[in-house]
């Protein structure tokens, strides 16, 4: 019967996906070689799911060892040049707003921005009790998120992870604002529902507003610690561990 | 394709080897969410970056300019993907080659992969295109994306293959 396979062949198929969605390695066979495509096609939609995805700190220590041990010769580019050609990004936009980007080569979001692209940064000494993710000195280290601040749609956050912390990361106005991926009642992986423009905890089903703030009605958790960003050369850092 | 821009004569040689290794890990990053974009999951992920890393090393000895390097780390990317594939689904190598219209372009940056899945998914039928973005995108469980759709779970699992077929059949560049 047609129909019962193709609900085996749909039973599997699910089974590789949902252990690519819990994270798992993919578990394809030789006998799934008749669905390749769709698997890799499944795979491709779970790699989505990070944009910016970056080596856990114990991968990068290792692949450290293993080219150290090579002794490569100094080759590479600097940062810097790595991220070469902003300037063609930023010769896109206005005036004015380049002058902003620019200006915005600093820690910004602090505890949270200007709400309408003020262009003065007072919000960064403003008092609050928000928590802020600060790793200590040792291991802080900026991440290039690889994002364009200008080709960042407000509403629309992205998942970034830099090192140990994972963020999701909010323009607001010509700023952006980034705060914890992790729910603060039990530390469950927060997504964002589009639909609603919330940021969703699975695990309790507790919701957060684009600014981190607990949308629970009474007992309101508290807010999303936020995670300090800055933009350079347009391109958006976050402020991760090594 | 801002992230592409760069031009070799933008690439700066360094004294301190220890600053070498740091900006090799950092291509080896690129290397790393190209192969993450593509198989979904970090442990293979690493696998692949490790044997891209393992490839390059003697190339990184010989001292080739970092352009030849970058363009050699995703060449090596592209075939250590098609072992992966053909390793697990017992196929000859060429069948499993990474998307050959990308051949000949530069390696894409991680975010435009991202794109790319959107552009795939754009070109879908609606039902096929919410069904992905529910369970894969917006990380609604089977029964959740069931209740949305007003489906059963056996419904979304069978909807789900045949829109990740569809999907697999799109052509990406169009």
């Amino acid at each position: 019967m047609p129909e019962q396979d193709e609900e085996r062949a749909a039973e599997r198929l699910d089974n590789l996906v949902g252990d690519l969605l819990a994270g798992r390695r993919l578990k394809a066979t030789h006998s799934d070689a008749a669905e390749r495509d769709a698997i890799r096609m499944a795979a491709r939609l779970a790699g989505a799911r990070d944009g910016y995805p970056r080596m856990s700190s114990a991968f990068r220590r290792r692949m450290g060892r293993l080219l150290e041990k090579g002794e490569p010769a100094p080759w590479m580019s600097r940062r810097a040049a790595l991220v070469g050609g902003i300037g063609v990004a930023a010769g896109a936009l206005g005036a004015g707003l380049v002058e902003q980007l620019g200006r915005t080569g600093r820690t910004t979001g602090l505890p949270l921005p200007a709400r309408h692209s003020s262009a003065t940064p007072s919000a960064e000494t403003s008092p609050s009790s928000r928590s802020v993710i600060e790793p200590r000195g040792e291991v802080a280290r900026w991440f290039d998120t690889g994002i364009l601040l200008a080709e960042m749609a407000e509403g629309q956050p992205r998942r970034v992870t830099a090192g140990s912390v994972g963020a999701f990361v909010f323009r607001k106005g010509d700023q952006v604002l980034a705060m914890s991926a992790y729910c603060t009642h039990l530390p469950c992986e927060l997504t964002w529902r589009s639909k609603d423009h919330v940021l969703n905890c699975p695990c309790h089903n507790q919701l957060f507003d684009s600014d981190g703030l607990s949308l629970a009605e009474g007992y309101k958790l508290p807010a999303l610690p936020l995670v300090k960003t800055r933009v350079r050369n347009g391109r958006v850092e976050v402020l991760g561990t090594a | 394709m801002t992230g592409e821009s760069e031009q070799p004569g933008d690439l700066v040689q360094l004294r301190s080897a220890g600053t070498g290794i740091e900006t090799a890990l950092e291509e080896l990053e690129l290397v790393y969410a190209y192969v993450y974009a593509r198989v979904g999951n970090r442990a293979d992920a690493e696998d692949v970056t490790q044997q891209v890393a393992l490839k390059a090393i003697p190339r990184l000895r010989a001292g080739a300019s970092p352009g030849a390097i970058r363009a050699y780390l995703f060449a090596a990317a592209r075939s250590a993907l098609a072992t992966f594939w053909s390793a697990r689904f017992g196929l000859p190598q060429d069948e499993l080659h990474e998307d050959l219209w990308v051949e000949n372009r530069r390696p894409e940056p991680a975010a435009d992969s991202v794109d790319r899945v959107h552009r795939i998914l754009e070109q879908l039928p609606s039902n096929y295109r919410r069904v992905l973005e529910l369970r894969f995108l917006h990380g609604y469980s089977l029964k959740e994306v069931a209740a949305e759709l007003g489906t059963t779970v056996g419904g979304v699992k069978v909807m789900q293959l045949r829109a990740l077929r569809a999907a697999a059949k799109v052509e990406p560049g169009a």
